[in-house]
């Protein structure tokens, strides 16, 4: 499969670059043909300008500043997400690289007049999300999960009609040892390596 | 007491930017003192860089002076008001980093020192508004569960004071409202915001 990974966390040696390298490498070990954007190395703003919002309608031929992203995610067969929850969510970076990329003629149209956007990823059959948490699941649970609500029922719809969404997460993080860690990475290997 | 009122779009000429307004208005006929924080005018960088990350866990996590500044504003506010467009189901990046890099330990929340458990910080915030515009309507927004708002009620509100109430402006199909649709959005918030 033609798989993009898209990474965002500010510490290469954090526990997520782990992560990250871990989804890369069981990726390449079964053959897939693998394409990573590290959002933090690669200095990528995340701040949608005015004349980014003014032209938001216009075609991708307009946004040669995306381009290179835009076309990666055309081509890519399955979607990795790897990042820290911050808040509920994906740290602001990555945020942005939807607020940014994700956009009309590239990842949806919206027909004349309406307000009802229709998805143009039909090329994503695999949304994947691999994230971690401080808190506890329970925690999160009540904060409502916004994140996971984002891309598992939100930017999924954007994706193949029969994309499957899947989502491996890591809780209580702050509290885990070193062993959970461990087993925590040794399931995303498992996880990767059987796709 | 303040009441802090944080403004996330590009364009000046916005119904975003009319709305910080009305509720800046609002507020004041009300006899508030409001201090505005307008991220885009403000150039505010939204990505936690690895340096602030690596601090974090520390005593001193904030290393930036705009940081500073506005972890300041906010421990002195007893209301806050977020005003943004919803992109992607959420908070456009901007806003997303504003939580990131300044609900920090020490501002928002702090970290029990036996159990690790996150305690709220931000116990003088006794009420949090949301005010906000989606391009889809109301049933869509419903259905996608509303990540930005759970943002605000579900995973900011615990940080703050166990009375703390949350009141929710939002304008649905924006896209395709009317004129009078709009400014009677504008007139509600100026009128309702302080109540």
């Amino acid at each position: 499969m033609k798989v993009l990974v898209v990474h965002a966390h500010p510490v290469p040696e954090s526990f997520n670059g782990a992560v990250h390298r871990t989804v890369v490498e069981a990726l390449r070990r079964g053959g897939h043909d693998v394409v990573s954007l590290d959002l933090y190395e690669r200095g990528f703003d995340p701040v949608l300008s005015r004349e980014g919002r003014l032209g938001h309608l216009d075609p991708p031929s307009t946004k040669p500043d995306i381009a290179e992203d835009a076309a990666h995610l055309r081509w890519a067969d399955m979607l990795v997400l790897t990042y820290p929850t911050w808040w509920g969510g994906p740290p602001a970076v990555l945020k942005g690289w939807l607020d940014r990329v994700w956009t009309s003629g590239v990842a949806f149209e919206l027909p004349p007049g309406g307000n009802r956007i229709v998805g143009r990823l039909r090329n994503i059959r695999r949304l994947e999300v691999v994230t971690t948490h401080g808190s506890p699941r329970s925690v999160n649970v009540l904060q409502g999960q916004p994140g996971r609500l984002t891309f598992l029922r939100g930017m999924r719809t954007m994706c193949h009609p029969l994309c499957r969404p899947s989502w491996l997460a890591m809780y209580g993080l702050d509290t885990a040892a070193d062993a959970d860690r461990a087993a925590f990475l040794a399931r995303v290997d498992r996880r990767f390596s059987r796709r | 007491m303040v009441v802090l009122v944080v403004h996330a779009h590009p364009d000046p000429d916005s119904l975003g930017a009319a709305l910080a307004r009305a509720a800046v208005e609002g507020l004041r006929d009300a006899g508030r003192q409001v201090e505005l924080v307008d991220l885009y005018a403000d150039r505010f960088d939204p990505r936690m860089t690895a340096d602030e990350r690596r601090a974090y866990e520390s005593d001193a996590p904030i290393l930036d002076p705009t940081v500073q500044r506005y972890a300041e504003l906010l421990g002195r506010a007893d209301t806050v008001v977020f005003v943004y467009p919803t992109w992607w189901f959420g908070m456009p990046a901007i806003l997303k980093g504003f939580l990131d890099r300044v609900f920090v330990e020490g501002v928002a929340f702090r970290l029990d020192p036996r159990t690790r458990k996150v305690r709220p910080g931000l116990t003088h915030v006794r009420r949090l508004v949301g005010i906000t515009t989606y391009g889809s309507p109301r049933a869509y927004v419903r259905f996608f569960g509303d990540p930005g708002r759970r943002t605000v009620a579900r995973t900011i509100r615990p940080m703050c004071g166990v009375r703390c109430r949350v009141r929710w402006f939002g304008l649905h199909a924006v896209d395709t409202a009317t004129a009078e649709e709009r400014q009677a959005f504008i007139d509600r918030v100026r009128r309702e915001v302080a109540r």
